[in-house]
């Protein structure tokens, strides 16, 4: 006896005539709730496309300061840029760059509240994370969900029993790859530079590992049938890999539940504190020092053994970056406050109405000194110099809507209807004050630097323009017998940043599902367990740009004098746009869920269509008339195409011995299609060394391709030879023609991986577990910035990388900005690997229920053919395939990192 | 139901109170507040001089001095290489996406475009309201036309037929000369 949902059974007909026999809804995936903007919904009643991720899937122990490292590799289609810093900022970006103002990272909702911070949520708190990927999902958050939506649900408490877990878990981190650089004896070989005496391989300087790091986590959850309590205090202390780079982390969080009259009002108040002290003296130029400086320089002054050299083969624009991370002070604190309360009535079966108030408070304060023997203090002949900095955002949320449920015969109908309301700004201030008389008080003592007196000290301060949106909303979900379903969602929402002419949009999503399988001609296939068509479309805006575009304001500049008193000129702030409005995106989705041989095998498949239109970005504008010469406008359009793919399968499923695995792979292609004018055109960033731009977007080009001149080989005396424009072979430069002009450019290459995939194992023994867990990206070609920069021999007593004098021995000239540093980056990487063991404590003590013991090693190892160091650079945003020079993220240590845990619960 | 009424009666409350969506300004002023006194008429005619006093220094230098034969600006050890920007400027080399070039044509339009807005703007202010005379206002207006004219002077020498502007409302223009063999640069093999 088999029935979709429920677990097969074989009964024996005995002597009974009557049988009754009870299936078992077993089936984790229908039962499943998933969460959808302003509510929840049966899995088997989406329509769209989400992925959902338990708390209790993540796994423990792969360290990281933040969820992003536990969640890397495990939604498809979402891509996270970071380093294994414990300072390391991420990026995330869901099927493909969503705009062309980029940076746009996906809408995060944290337990209904509108404009979180993922980088606030511990891991141990999580109840769910739920990616709504596509428009027909998202549209019910209009404005901001142009790049998707993930929505964290915390842990709620259940009724009963107090119940605790306590986790703590060491760790430590080895390096896996460093920066091959020359040695101090190979440098003397080569000729490049004056021996200093010493032999220093400055990148060990750096690097600082096998340092033990800890974070422990305490959790209590439990209460009453009207009173129910989650909370959680959590400490860690992250060392980097690097001297000058760690954080201390603390957070509490506190989840109540009131019941009131019979359970006809519902409270709930929800509320944590973060706080991270950052020790970020590691800048972006320590590792250029490190690839730049020759390795026969002391680290420490030869005269005085207790001071660090900053004068023996260093000064103008070197460093020794020991000394410079070491003589002075860089401590970041980032505080995130987020607290909201909700208010639900329920006035009759299937009818309610709530409303929620959320503040959400950040702040980061800096604070720097520089110590008088800094060289920087040194040459510019400062006693000590001190900085604060300070800034804030204020967000405030103000939601009400109301939701009913109804079912009827076959037919069910959920619908939800609100108002919502969305206040944004910021402040910041800072103070800067030099010559101080002692080292000892640091930045405490701001005003008595005498730079203040010498009028030479600086301060600032600003506030944003007040940012506000509103909006009206509505959603029904219809489903009839659980075969055919259909949602209808619809938003309408205004926003501050636009003239009042352009100021509101309307953002709607229709989308349906059709389960074949619960059709009678699927009866003929009984191992179809469940197989469920979607289709949807929806329009979603964005307005993520800064405030302050369509309203013509002044602000100040330098000092003049005018009538004999010193006062700053006034003039507009900005080009301004009156006409500005929403950017669109409209979305097609298909997909295909499905579930066979009694569930053992499940997935599911989307394929997905975008198109964004209205780009908000900054063009060239013409000056005069203009006064600045960019302006932001509505113009041009880009389009997404792409796939993903989940496959679960229970391979092997035993008393003893569990095995499943999951496969997730995705695809994606970004295009402009145009960029307002014919000629129109958006370079990236800048490269160091005035080398020019390695990527310039125009109409039709592909996101991902760099615009390089082509490698045509090296003539006799190993100087370049490039195709120009018309594909002819000729030298870079030719006596004073200079041909390494932007004419001779070409589109080469493509940063954007083929196929992105991951490949999760998990294993069960009786009381082991074990998860391998592995990603790759295929087919992509990532630019190497240390390559062109240090990867060449040059006229310059700068060290270089070991490939100067091995694989580009024969090149004798001077940096070009060619496909030659281009390499392919395809890798497959061993990401984490968890083993643990479970024990069962109720046998000898009631109040120790179980224990888990777990090692989880991440980043293991990484098999790739790829000629710069790290091909995991950002495929984030507008140009991807990017290994940089200034970056901590490129150039951090590549580590292993291992990690011992142990999990108590009560 | 009193308790959803008064939700249903706070939401409308909340509602009404926050649809004000124009944007509020903290650190910048809109210009039909900033006029209240005399000071605030200088500070605008003052806006297109500090633009003047940054336009002075700079790559105009470069242009004026690394291009003649007394001066020059070679690599020294890994400085000043620069992927050859300064040696293009010594040859006669240069291409018109070199720095200097870009940024001195737009520091000369800038300079044009921000005296023309604070001519444009001071033109509307009633100067009498303030206290000021019309003297006041002739001498600032004629102090426009004069940096007006001396970035016009330079870009005419940098570039040669720059497009004329006589306020920020005309439309785009092109260059007022056409690039003949004569206004190219002189020296070039």
């Amino acid at each position: 006896m088999s029935y979709v949902g429920y677990t097969s059974q074989k009964v024996k007909p005995g002597k009974n005539l009557v049988l009754n026999i009870v299936l078992s809804t077993d089936q984790q995936t229908l039962k499943d709730v998933v969460v959808v903007g302003y509510g929840t919904l049966d899995k088997k009643r989406v329509t769209s496309s989400i992925t959902s991720i338990k708390g209790s899937d993540l796994v423990n122990g792969l360290g990281g300061s933040t969820i992003a490292t536990a969640l890397q590799g495990k939604v498809s289609g979402l891509t996270i840029s970071g380093s294994s810093s414990p300072n390391s900022s991420n990026g995330y970006q869901l099927r493909g760059v969503a705009s062309v103002n980029a940076g746009k990272g996906p809408l995060v909702v944290i337990d209904g509240v509108p404009g979180g911070d993922l980088r606030m949520i511990n891991q141990e708190d999580v109840q769910s994370i739920d990616v709504l990927k596509d428009a027909s999902a998202g549209a019910i958050y209009g404005t901001r969900a142009a790049a998707g939506v993930i929505l964290v649900t915390t842990k709620q408490a259940k009724e009963g029993k107090v119940r605790a877990t306590w986790t703590t878990e060491l760790s430590t981190e080895t390096v896996r790859k460093s920066l091959d650089l020359l040695s101090s004896k190979d440098y003397m070989a080569y000729g490049i530079g004056q021996d200093y005496g010493y032999d220093t391989d400055w990148y060990r300087q750096l690097v600082d590992d096998r340092q033990l790091s800890q974070r422990h986590v305490l959790s209590l959850s439990g209460g009453s049938k009207n009173l129910q309590i989650y909370s959680s205090l959590m400490y860690s202390d992250q060392k980097g890999t690097v001297i000058g780079d760690g954080r201390t982390d603390y957070s509490g969080r506190m989840n109540a539940k009131y019941k009131m009259m019979d359970g006809k009002v519902e409270m709930s108040f929800k509320a944590q504190y973060r706080q991270a002290n950052r020790d970020r003296r590691n800048g972006s130029s320590s590792f250029e020092h490190v690839l730049s400086l020759n390795p026969t320089i002391p680290v420490m002054d030869p005269t005085n053994p207790k001071r660090y050299n900053t004068t023996v083969g260093i000064g103008g624009t070197t460093h020794n970056p020991v000394a410079d991370i070491e003589l002075k002070d860089y401590q970041g604190i980032d505080k995130w406050l987020q607290a909201d309360a909700t208010l639900k009535i329920n006035i009759w079966d299937g009818l309610s109405v709530q409303g929620t108030m959320g503040i959400d408070h950040r702040d980061y304060q800096l604070t720097e000194y520089y110590r008088q023997n800094h060289q920087d203090m040194v040459e510019s002949n400062k006693r000590g110099k001190a900085t604060h900095k300070f800034n804030k955002t204020d967000n405030k949320t103000l939601e009400a809507y109301a939701s009913y449920l109804h079912d009827f015969d076959q037919h069910r109908v959920d619908a939800v209807a609100g108002w919502s309301f969305y206040e944004t700004g910021g402040e910041n201030f800072s103070m800067t004050n030099a010559n101080f008389t002692v080292d000892g008080i640091g930045p405490w003592d701001m005003s008595s630097g005498t730079d203040l007196s010498d009028g030479l000290a600086s301060m600032s301060s600003g506030k944003d323009p007040r940012e506000r949106l509103m909006s009206l909303f509505a959603r029904v979900n219809y489903d009839y017998a659980d075969r055919y379903m259909a949602t209808a969602s619809f938003r309408r929402e205004g926003s501050s940043k636009f003239g009042p002419n352009n100021r509101w949009g309307n953002f709607w999503a229709l989308s349906a599902g059709w389960r074949i399988s619960k059709e009678d001609f699927m009866k003929q296939l009984p191992w179809v367990n469940d197989l469920k068509l979607r289709v949807g479309y929806g329009v979603t805006g964005n307005n993520d740009f800064g405030s302050g575009y369509t309203v013509r304001t002044y602000k100040s500049n330098d000092m003049w004098p005018t009538n004999g008193v010193w006062q700053p000129g006034y003039g507009s702030a900005k080009n301004n746009n009156p006409n500005l409005k929403w950017e669109e995106k409209k979305e097609w989705d298909f997909g295909l869920d499905f579930s066979f041989l009694n569930n053992r095998i499940s997935g599911k498949f989307d394929y997905y269509i975008r198109r964004v239109d209205d780009m908000l970005f900054e063009v060239p504008a013409p000056q005069p008339p203009m006064v600045y010469t960019t302006i932001m406008s509505n113009v041009g359009s880009l389009t997404n195409k792409g796939w993903e793919f989940e496959l679960t399968g229970q391979i092997v499923k035993t008393k003893d011995f569990n095995y499943s695995s999951t496969v997730r792979l995705s695809h994606n292609t970004s295009k402009i299609d145009n960029l307002g004018d014919t000629n129109s055109y958006l370079y990236g960033g800048s490269f160091p060394s005035s080398m020019g731009y390695a990527t310039k977007l125009v109409n039709g080009s592909k996101i991902g391709q760099f615009w390089l001149f082509k490698y045509a080989g090296l003539d006799e005396n190993g100087k370049w030879l490039i195709y120009d424009k018309d594909n002819n072979v000729v030298p870079a430069k030719d006596g004073t023609k200079l041909n390494t002009v932007d004419a001779n450019k070409h589109y080469v290459g493509n940063a954007i991986p083929k196929l992105i995939a991951s490949w999760d194992h998990s294993f069960s023994y009786k009381q082991f577990d074990l998860g391998v867990y592995l990603r790759a990206w295929l087919d992509f070609d990532v630019f190497s910035q240390p390559n062109l920069y240090y990867g060449l021999k040059n006229s310059t007593d700068d060290n270089v990388l070991r490939i100067a004098y091995t694989n580009n021995k024969e090149i004798n000239d001077t940096r070009i900005l060619t496909d030659y540093f281009l390499s392919d980056g395809s890798f497959l990487k061993i990401d984490a690997v968890t083993l643990g063991y479970t024990l069962n404590l109720q046998k000898w003590t009631k109040y120790l229920q179980k224990a888990r013991v777990y090692f989880t090693v991440r980043d293991l190892a990484r098999i790739t053919k790829y000629q710069g160091y790290n091909p995991e650079v950002s495929i984030n945003g507008l140009e991807p395939g990017f290994e940089y020079l200034r970056s901590t993220s490129s150039l951090y240590p590549q580590t292993i990192h291992w990690t011992m845990g142990v999990q108590l619960n009560f | 139901m009193n308790l959803r009424n008064i939700i249903i009666a706070a939401a409308g409350t909340l509602a009404i109170t926050a649809c004000d969506l124009d944007e509020k300004f903290y650190s910048s002023v809109t210009p039909d507040t900033f006029y209240t006194q005399p000071e605030n008429t200088y500070a605008v005619l003052s806006r297109p001089f500090t633009h003047w006093k940054w336009y002075l220094g700079n790559d105009r230098w470069y242009l004026q001095e690394l291009t003649t034969d007394e001066m020059a600006c070679p690599a020294q050890g890994k400085d000043f290489y620069n992927n050859g920007e300064y040696v293009r400027l010594h040859e006669f080399t240069w291409a018109p996406t070199d720095r200097f070039i870009v940024n001195t044509y737009e520091g000369t339009t800038g300079g044009i475009a921000r005296a023309l807005e604070a001519y444009d703007d001071l033109s509307k202010v009633d100067y009498g309201k303030l206290g000021m005379s019309e003297a006041d206002r002739d001498d600032q207006l004629s102090q426009l036309n004069a940096i007006i004219a001396w970035f016009y002077m330079r870009g005419l020498d940098y570039f040669g037929g720059m497009p004329i502007y006589k306020s920020n409302n005309d439309p785009v223009v092109g260059r007022s000369t056409t690039l003949s063999s004569s206004s190219r640069r002189p020296y070039q093999s």
